[in-house]
């Protein structure tokens, strides 16, 4: 319409006057700015970019002496390997069936700045982009070697990278992690994905993203990072890495029963399972877990801190091997209850130890200190760990079995 | 008065309720949870910003009742009226001087955000320029249509923020905001200053008053729009805290846009949900400054007897040059803290005194 208008202008308005060449000008200036208005000040075609969707950090093993003094110049301390996962969008989409591989590549850079590396990468690389990361997997080896905050603080600062992103640790290699999985999926992806199995599974910790870190850094408080490592043909996820508050640096490893307990003592529990052992027939049985709560109290006499915890548990008997029992009855389930109870107490107990030995405290157990004692939190806070290790710790544990499924039967 | 402004265009209730939202949710909601927090240092920050609340209520009640006593007129006219002529302009125009760098901070506040979270790659000056040159063709038109834009853009922007905090109480986390005034109330008494400059915007019944439609219903629309506002800003500081954490809120420059960076919703529409909250941000600020430079422009007219659309283009430059001043970021967060205390003194004391001495002369003689 707006193009008539102007031709109108030109075949009818013969003689030039002043007022239509007015309406001329302002007509060009108006389809001008559709053209501009509709373009892009700094665009750039998704298909020309490459999308960072993980990124792996490992230790480089420290470089012989030799190499060293051949140089003659002070090396670089190029301690981090950075690994990116990127996607490639059109080949995913483009083939109709996308075979092995072909979903993503991955790139490693050394260097020892995070930023450093990430611009480095723009030499070989067409222009990658970090406002799709989903994961960053840190290896175990290169936290004890450099403080999280070292490593995070780029990411924490800059503004593509999404607070969103999940952190891990792994006790393996860490690049390892993004390698060619038989599945086929991308790993940086299924991550994220599998922690949605955690009201499966009691074994798997709470995810970490960078939004959740951010204060226990700034407080220099310990905390836990779940844990993944390669297993032959893809990944799993696997017990938790712990954090040390003072020196954030990595404190040690939580294997799976520690996750257990752990999640007892938080409550942090939304499905799961543990498996007892009938105390008559010594025949093992599960028990599946509905819902879980706990409440940690913290009693301060004097100048002496200790610590109730009361874990209470609904559930379901899933599986039984045991015979001859009847299901149906009330005090066959409270027996089996009784056994539970004791087990998530072991379980619970022996986290305690294991957090103590390790001289971190990453149960909650300080906030509740914090919530209920304020005052004698601000005694302890700044060597709340190493407090931890000599204060004594109880457990309170009721469980209720409230139905065993569709079969009334046991195996025989 | 040459103001040449047609005075038949009138403000409804409605829309001075959204005219007074406008100028209150500003550049301020993205740094207040860190501001007020640096000050409080515990938990119950949010106590403070509700008290701050109040505090500015009581303020604006103040000069509520200072602008019905001059029905039809600006503070700019009034002002001279109770002072005498030359003292008058004198407050009149250091008022207009407050708004002329406070309409600088908004639009740094701006630039900073959009250029480095929004427009990588953009210059400075064409997003200043585009912003800058709307506004100007906006207030041409004067308070009734500014007051029109805003009922436009309140409900938006409101839709945002509660879904930002929906959003956001995903990963919130209740024990960080316990224990509840574990350190007594003195810390939080500390706080209520530094929520001044978050509730200015109550101060423009000095202008808007005379040009209500009901003058009757200022009262009610500030209570509304100040209890609105509160329970904003409050459940800002609130979430933040309860996803950050107290030390952890202390270490985001920008606590407010980094809650909505901090979940990610794949079933939602956008699952990068920041884009949607920095575009209602930018039009937030787009009429918090246009507010701001209308209440300048007001009083440049009416101290110095010249056109209102005159008078608009002499304080541009100006507008301009000093939202350039700040040379790095922090000097651009000084520049608010200083103008949330050029706040409570010109819009906390200057009316009471001016409610008095305007009593007092009518008694006298």
């Amino acid at each position: 319409m707006l193009a008539c208008a102007v031709a109108s202008h030109f075949t009818l308005a013969g003689e030039f006057s002043m007022k239509s060449w007015k309406r001329c000008l302002r007509y060009s200036c108006m389809i001008t700015c559709y053209f501009l208005l509709a373009g892009c000040w700094s665009s750039s075609p998704i298909e020309e970019r490459n999308l960072e969707a993980g990124i792996a950090l490992d230790a480089v093993p420290q470089q012989t002496e030799t190499s060293a003094e051949e140089t003659d110049q002070q090396p670089p301390k190029k301690q981090i390997r950075r690994t990116v996962q990127f996607i490639l969008p059109e080949e995913g989409s483009s083939s109709g069936s996308p075979s092995l591989g072909n979903k993503f590549y991955n790139e490693e850079e050394l260097g020892d700045s995070i930023m450093e590396m990430t611009r480095e990468s723009y030499l070989s690389n067409q222009s990658p982009a970090g406002f799709h990361l989903k994961t960053i997997v840190i290896s175990s080896e290169l936290l004890q070697k450099v403080p999280l905050q070292e490593l995070l603080d780029f990411y924490l600062a800059d503004n593509d990278i999404r607070l969103s992103i999940l952190l891990l640790t792994s006790t393996g290699t860490a690049s390892d992690v993004f390698k060619e999985m038989k599945s086929g999926k991308t790993p940086a992806f299924m991550l994220k994905d599998l922690f949605d199995n955690r009201s499966h599974t009691n074994r798997l910790v709470k995810p970490v993203t960078l939004a959740k870190v951010i204060g226990p850094l700034k407080s220099r408080s310990s905390f836990v990072v779940p844990n993944v490592i390669r297993i032959r043909d893809g990944i799993t996820l696997s017990g938790a890495g712990v954090i040390r508050g003072e020196t954030q640096k990595y404190a040690g490893y939580l294997n799976k029963m520690d996750v257990e307990g752990l999640q007892w003592i938080t409550g942090d529990l939304t499905g799961g399972i543990v498996k007892g052992t009938d105390s008559r027939s010594q025949r093992d049985f599960v028990y599946e877990i509905k819902s879980a709560k706990s409440n940690i109290q913290a009693h301060v006499n004097k100048n002496d801190i200790s610590f109730h915890v009361k874990i209470s548990s609904v559930g379901r008997l899933s599986e039984s091997f045991v015979s001859d029992t009847n299901k149906m009855k009330d005090q066959t389930l409270r027996e089996e209850a009784d056994v539970v109870q004791v087990k998530i107490k072991e379980l619970a107990q022996q986290t305690v130890s294991k957090m103590k030995k390790m001289r971190v405290e990453v149960a909650h157990m300080g906030q509740a200190l914090r919530i209920q004692h304020p005052d004698m939190w601000e005694q302890v806070k700044d060597h709340w760990d190493q407090v931890f290790a000599t204060v004594p710790v109880t457990f309170e544990v009721k469980v209720d079995i409230e139905d065993f499924g569709a079969s009334t039967m046991t195996t025989n | 008065m040459s103001t040449g402004i047609p005075e038949t265009k009138q403000l409804t209730t409605l829309q001075a309720l959204a005219l007074i939202l406008c100028f209150m949710i500003g550049a301020e909601l993205f740094i207040l949870p860190r501001e007020t927090i640096s000050k409080v240092s515990t938990a119950d920050a949010w106590i403070s910003v509700v008290l701050g609340g109040i505090f500015s209520f009581c303020t604006a009640w103040i000069i509520i009742l200072l602008g019905q006593r001059y029905p039809h007129f600006t503070f700019y006219e009034y002002v001279q009226q109770i002072t005498g002529k030359l003292i008058g302009k004198c407050i009149g125009l250091v008022v207009v001087l407050y708004y002329i760098h406070l309409a600088s901070y908004e639009l740094r506040s701006m630039e900073e955000m959009a250029s480095f979270f929004l427009l990588e790659g953009t210059p400075g000056w064409a997003i200043l320029a585009w912003f800058v040159w709307i506004s100007l063709y906006l207030c041409m038109e004067g308070i009734s249509t500014i007051g029109r834009l805003c009922q436009i853009i309140i409900p938006i922007s409101i839709t945002v923020l509660i879904l930002i905090y929906i959003l956001g109480s995903t990963a919130f986390d209740m024990n960080n905001l316990r224990p509840l005034v574990a350190k007594g109330w003195t810390p939080i008494m500390k706080g209520i200053p530094s929520t001044t400059l978050a509730f200015s915007g109550s101060e423009c019944f000095l202008f808007i008053l005379s040009r209500m439609q009901a003058p009757k219903k200022a009262a009610k629309v500030m209570s509304w729009g100040i209890g609105l506002a509160v329970i904003f800003y409050t459940s800002a500081v609130i979430i933040c805290i309860g996803v950050f954490s107290l030390d952890g809120v202390l270490t985001r420059t920008w606590p407010f846009f980094d809650l909505a960076r901090s979940v990610e919703f794949e079933d939602l529409l956008l699952e990068r949900f920041e884009s949607l909250l920095l575009a209602i941000w930018v039009l937030q600020i787009f009429s918090t400054f246009t507010i701001i430079f209308y209440s300048a422009a007001l009083g440049v007219s009416q101290i110095f007897n010249l056109s209102y659309r005159i008078s608009m283009f002499l304080i541009l430059p100006f507008i301009c040059l000093i939202s350039q001043l700040p040379k790095d970021i922090n000097e651009v967060f000084a520049l608010g803290a200083y103008m949330g205390k050029a706040n409570l003194v010109l819009f906390s004391c200057l009316p009471v005194l001016l409610l008095l001495i305007s009593r007092w002369r009518v008694n006298s003689p």
